[in-house]
């Protein structure tokens, strides 16, 4: 075996070495960096639920205090629950916090028009969404003074395009 | 043979051993930077995932109708968060109430509820619905999440 075959294997040996520790350190900043999105993504979802949370709460208080919204062919509401953003917007939020979730409700109105009560469904979307975040199924008591509200339903939608 | 056996015993040249330092030296920083960095990150990432669940724990005592009953025209101090037990070294705190003035709807279009918040309480009394600003930091300054809440005056 000729000695000269040993020559340079220092430098193959270092270049080895820093390529798998190279390898590593990308691995492990990867993991960094996937924790970071995961807690971003944790941070957008509860924008969105309390956006949308808030914006069905104050959906239902504007109906509260206003006894046509909802009730029977409202121009503001729509005949049928809605699964997409598109529609006739009841409600919108402007963000206020530095992650600018707003949020848009859509409402249903009462098929009954003899019904002296009004049962409206609130639809949800937030964050640009196009599918529905939460949606709420709410009675006003009409002919009551005042006015008192039974939340039949509160639904979180998940990732589905309908609740 | 004796000669060739001599021969496979030599060392590394002075140039080898040199680079290889040199190589070496530059892994074990770049390797030392890295984990600094992911340490970092990783701290960073631990204060802020603990701060937004001290948010949320704080913002769900006080939607809560049982334990934060509704209040007109609350303050910032009004509604209780005696009931949260964060970790040590974060807190929560009210930091605004704002109020809903209860305008009425247009006919038709959208209604912006910002336009018809506002930091007073109504003169006409308080409309039954609040926002609700919540901070909750880290107390060595790393970590400050905010959330909004609406809490409506149940029924």
């Amino acid at each position: 075996m000729n000695v000269r075959d040993e020559d340079g294997q220092a430098l193959v040996l270092a270049l080895a070495f820093l390529i798998f520790f190279g390898l590593v350190i990308g691995a492990m900043l990867a993991f960094a960096g996937a924790s970071v999105r995961s807690t971003e993504r944790l941070r957008e979802q509860r924008s969105t639920v309390y956006a949308a949370d808030g914006a069905t709460d104050a959906a239902i208080q504007l109906a509260l205090k206003n006894s046509t919204v909802g009730g029977y062919a409202d121009p503001r509401c729509q005949a049928a629950v809605p699964t997409a953003a598109t529609g006739q917007i009841l409600l919108t939020t402007t963000a206020t916090t530095t992650d600018a979730t707003v949020a848009n409700v859509i409402c249903t109105w009462s098929q009954d028009q003899f019904q002296p009560e009004r049962t409206v469904t609130f639809t949800t979307f937030a964050g640009g969404g196009s599918s529905p975040v939460v949606q709420a199924t709410v009675l006003f008591h009409d002919t009551q003074s005042p006015v008192t509200v039974n939340v039949l339903s509160w639904t979180y939608c998940g990732h589905s395009t309908s609740c | 043979m004796r000669r060739t056996s001599i021969q496979r015993d030599e060392g590394f040249s002075l140039a080898e051993i040199l680079v290889t330092i040199v190589i070496v030296g530059i892994t074990f920083t770049a390797i030392l930077g890295g984990l600094m960095t992911s340490i970092r990150v990783s701290d960073l990432q631990r204060a802020e995932a603990t701060a937004d669940a001290v948010a949320r724990s704080a913002a769900e005592l006080v939607k809560d109708s049982i334990k934060n009953p509704y209040v007109n025209c609350a303050a910032a101090g009004t509604y209780s968060l005696a009931g949260l037990t964060p970790q040590p070294g974060y807190s929560a705190t009210i930091t605004r109430v704002e109020y809903w003035d209860d305008a009425a709807p247009a006919a038709t279009g959208p209604y912006t509820l910002a336009s018809h918040i506002q930091s007073t309480c109504p003169v006409s009394g308080d409309s039954g619905l609040q926002r609700i600003t919540i901070v909750a930091t880290s107390s060595n300054g790393q970590a400050a999440e905010t959330v909004q809440i609406m809490k409506r005056k149940v029924s």
